[in-house]
């Protein structure tokens, strides 16, 4: 499953960097937007079509299927790093390993896929969490996992404590994939940014495969798109008329989830900065400590996350039980790493040396901050700040637990048509639809800053 | 202007191998008002170390360092930080901020005032480089060269006391830097302000410097004008690092002891550096004048030419000379043709510099 998506995500970022692919500016952006559909409606949409159009075959629920469809998701995550290191990759060690008779495949396999190891590993590892968290997905297609037997406990039994001695084996088995990560990588050297002496890759021709190659490289976002789409549209076109759309609720709940990832990206973009600078400009062991505390934190299944979190504010703090406020922190916690790890790679564009310059010329340290490493970092920062807000409204399982009462957001809204194994997705669409909308946003923006300070 | 006493720096090698590498071990340094000093070493030597520590970039382990007359480090006290010092640095790559244009990162140092008196001080110091007008142009929008004089205009605005550079042509090519380095000298000596270089180009450091201070492994070797250090090395591996060395056996008598017998003659010593009996004799290339011999005259000590490195001006001959075990380097004016195999006789014409063996 991962090993697919980092197949996927290497494949089209290789396509869209190092070949002559028409559109190529376009198809980053369809390449990356399965990133805006969650998991979950992607999954509801693969069923509902497996079943509307081959009602004979259970194909998505099968093991391969599913993970095929959830493959589909994830794979952006590797795609948009991977387009990233590729740009960073200077041509000229290509070259060198061509000037020293390494035919072209295997010049890239040896000098420029290990360079992308650390882009690889870190894709890699958000995409194997991801699965392990997964909860809406999983219900979707029929898996049973960990996660699900944990959730379906606490809301379908209520029996916490079952639940909570399940968690440990996830959580446990989530730091155990952490720790093998960081095995299987090795201690990833740090990002350097060059001065911008590295030359962009001249494109390689692919001739009178060109079209060919296009279009097998679009299966990949139809496919990951195309059931969600081809269902909204259905369900849109289609209204039973049982149920008339409530469109002031679907844009209530818009309005909600838009205000939730942006708290979300606002508090966690500010609580990522102080780790993120403190990781990036001090090599002490304290600060490795800290940054894979993060991690860990991303490692255990928002599932557990939620779970606790409702624990420590009914025992502790009954006033923020149920709060935006607790959501909010539930989000940021969750995905904190998503905007350090952005940030670092924004602040090393920052070098010391800007710094060291501008305190020569009489700079105090917060004008420097201000002045010189906050702009040059900005592009990592706002990347990150998307990535959390992105993330935050399409989260599904934190969200069912900590939502306040009488709130709805699209994915809860989404939910709730689609649990009780209606199978038409009529109630559902327009919350599919607004959701996807919602998520193209950041998506687009990130894209748009991944193509424009790579070049 | 500016005193470095018996300064130490050395870096851990992190957390895995807590060993330790020495970038300073005990370094002095005077600049007096207004000169022109360069430090001169191979790399590795200490010389940026030394800069950033006088810049505030580092804090020294022990020693201290004094700035007109008032200490900014050293001594127990805490270090004055970089940006209370007053000091210009132009670094190796220029690091002119990317997202500020040339006006805005020449102004970036000058005091808060009124707008109209920071632009006027901005076009003062973009002319004092050649580059007025092109205040709103994007730092990648300017070649190496103009990169390096807007790096060093920033550094000049805020007219600071002191200006550092370090090695700031080394990335420009060879024609550009020549003229570049004397411009960039003339213009700090106009304003009269204090300067210390870094360099591991010993040409560029001779041709700058008032003052050349040479460093090795951590420490200065020598420190003096530059033609004192050069004809007067004070051991054979700094005389080597600063140019072309011919080093032969000779042999002092004690009964004559400002001449040095050697394979050349009997020589006057110009300076003494230990030695008496065996010792080493250091003759410069330029030194040894070439003497063409007639093909048919009866000489018993010939030499002769194996190869001539042509650089236009001058020429490098290297010369089969019967006694020595190695052929010796002679410099010769450019102009006349010295074909491989000619017979030549050597004479040194300077007085030479003796080591003990």
């Amino acid at each position: 499953m991962s090993v697919l998506c980092l197949l996927l995500g290497l494949v089209t970022a290789v396509l869209v960097v190092r070949t002559d692919l028409p559109a190529r500016r376009l198809c980053t952006v369809l390449f990356a937007m399965p990133l805006a559909v969650p998991g979950f409606t992607s999954a509801y949409a693969a069923y509902s079509a497996n079943l509307v159009y081959a009602p004979h075959t259970r194909f998505v629920s099968s093991f391969g299927g599913a993970s095929l469809v959830l493959a589909l998701t994830l794979y952006p995550y590797v795609f948009l790093s991977c387009v990233v290191a590729l740009r960073n990759v200077d041509p000229a060690q290509e070259e060198m390993a061509h000037s020293l008779r390494s035919r072209p495949g295997a010049a890239f396999a040896r000098v420029v896929v290990p360079q992308l190891r650390p882009a690889l590993s870190a894709g890699l590892l958000i995409v194997s969490l991801h699965v392990l968290a997964e909860y809406g997905a999983m219900v979707q297609l029929g898996q049973h996992t960990l996660t699900t037997t944990i959730m379906s406990e606490m809301l379908n039994y209520g029996d916490y404590r079952s639940a909570r001695s399940l968690s440990m084996l996830l959580a446990a088995f989530a730091v155990m994939v952490l720790v093998a990560m960081r095995m299987f990588t090795g201690r990833v050297p740090p990002v350097t940014v060059s001065a911008g002496s590295v030359r962009p890759p001249r494109p390689r021709g692919l001739g009178r495969w060109r079209p060919v190659v296009l279009a097998g490289s679009l299966l990949v976002p139809l496919a990951a798109l195309g059931p969600t789409a081809l269902m909204t549209a259905r369900g849109l076109s289609r209204p039973h008329g049982e149920q008339p759309t409530d469109w002031s609720a679907v844009l209530h709940a818009l309005g909600t989830t838009a205000s939730y990832g942006a708290w979300a990206a606002l508090v966690g973009t500010a609580v990522a900065l102080p780790v993120s600078w403190w990781v990036s400009r001090r090599a002490s062991v304290a600060a490795q400590v800290t940054e894979r505390s993060v991690w860990v934190a991303h490692a255990v299944p928002n599932a557990i996350l939620a779970l606790a979190l409702v624990y420590i504010s009914i025992r502790l703090l009954p006033g923020l039980y149920k709060t935006a406020a607790l959501l909010v922190v539930a989000y940021v916690i969750l995905y904190l790493p998503l905007a350090v790890t952005n940030q670092r790679v924004g602040l090393q564009a920052a070098l010391t040396k800007y710094e060291d310059v501008a305190a020569s010329l009489g700079s105090r340290a917060w004008r420097t901050f201000s002045r010189i490493s906050m702009p040059l970092a900005l592009p990592g920062i706002a990347t990150g700040a998307l990535l959390v807000g992105l993330d935050a409204s399409k989260e599904l399982t934190t969200t069912l637990m900590l939502l306040p009462f009488n709130a709805h957001t699209l994915s809860t809204g989404l939910w709730a048509t689609t649990n009780g194994e209606s199978l038409d997705f009529t109630a559902a669409a327009p919350y599919a639809l607004m959701l996807v909308l919602l998520g193209s946003v950041p998506v687009f923006l990130i894209v748009r800053r991944t193509l424009r300070h790579v070049r | 202007m500016l005193t470095v006493r018996d300064l130490e720096k050395a870096f851990g090698r992190g957390r895995a191998r807590p060993s330790t590498v020495t970038a300073l071990a005990g370094v002095d340094l005077d600049v007096d008002e207004g000169q022109f000093a360069t430090v001169l070493g191979p790399s590795g030597c200490g010389k940026t170390t030394l800069l950033r520590c006088i810049a505030g970039f580092e804090t020294p382990d022990r020693g201290a360092i004094a700035l007109a007359g008032r200490q900014v480090a050293g001594s127990g006290r805490r270090p004055v930080p970089a940006h209370e010092r007053g000091i210009g640095v132009v670094p190796q790559d220029g690091a002119l901020f990317p997202h500020l244009t040339v006006g805005q990162n020449v102004a970036f140092g000058l005091p808060r005032q009124r707008r109209r008196d920071r632009s006027r001080r901005v076009d003062e110091v973009l002319d004092l480089v050649g580059l007025l007008g092109y205040d709103r142009r994007r730092p990648h929008e300017l070649s190496g060269g103009q990169q390096q004089r807007v790096a060093l205009a920033r550094a000049l605005a805020p007219a600071p006391r002191l200006v550092l550079l370090d090695e700031p042509f080394s990335s420009l090519d060879a024609q550009l830097r020549a003229a570049l380095r004397v411009e960039v000298r003339d213009l700090l000596a106009r304003l009269r302000t204090t300067t210390v270089l870094v360099t591991h180009d010993q040409e560029e450091a001779m041709e700058l410097a008032d003052r050349l201070v040479v460093m090795r492994n951590g420490r200065v070797v020598q420190a003096g004008t530059p033609r004192e250090t050069y004809q007067r090395p004070r051991d054979l591996g700094l005389a080597r690092f600063l140019g072309e060395a011919v080093v032969v056996e000779g042999r002092i008598d004690a009964t004559r002891p400002d001449r040095v017998d050697c394979v050349f003659g009997c020589l006057p010593i110009g300076s003494w550096h230990g030695g008496s009996g065996r010792c080493r004799v250091l003759i410069r290339p330029e030194d040894i004048r070439v003497q063409a011999v007639d093909a048919g005259a009866e000489e018993r000590r010939t030499c002769t030419v194996t190869a001539c490195a042509f650089y236009g001006h001058d020429a490098m001959l290297r010369v089969r000379v019967p006694e020595l075990p190695d052929q010796v380097h002679v410099r010769v004016i450019g102009s006349r043709p010295y074909p491989d195999g000619t017979p030549v006789h050597l004479s040194v014409v300077h007085p030479v510099s003796t080591y003990a063996d």
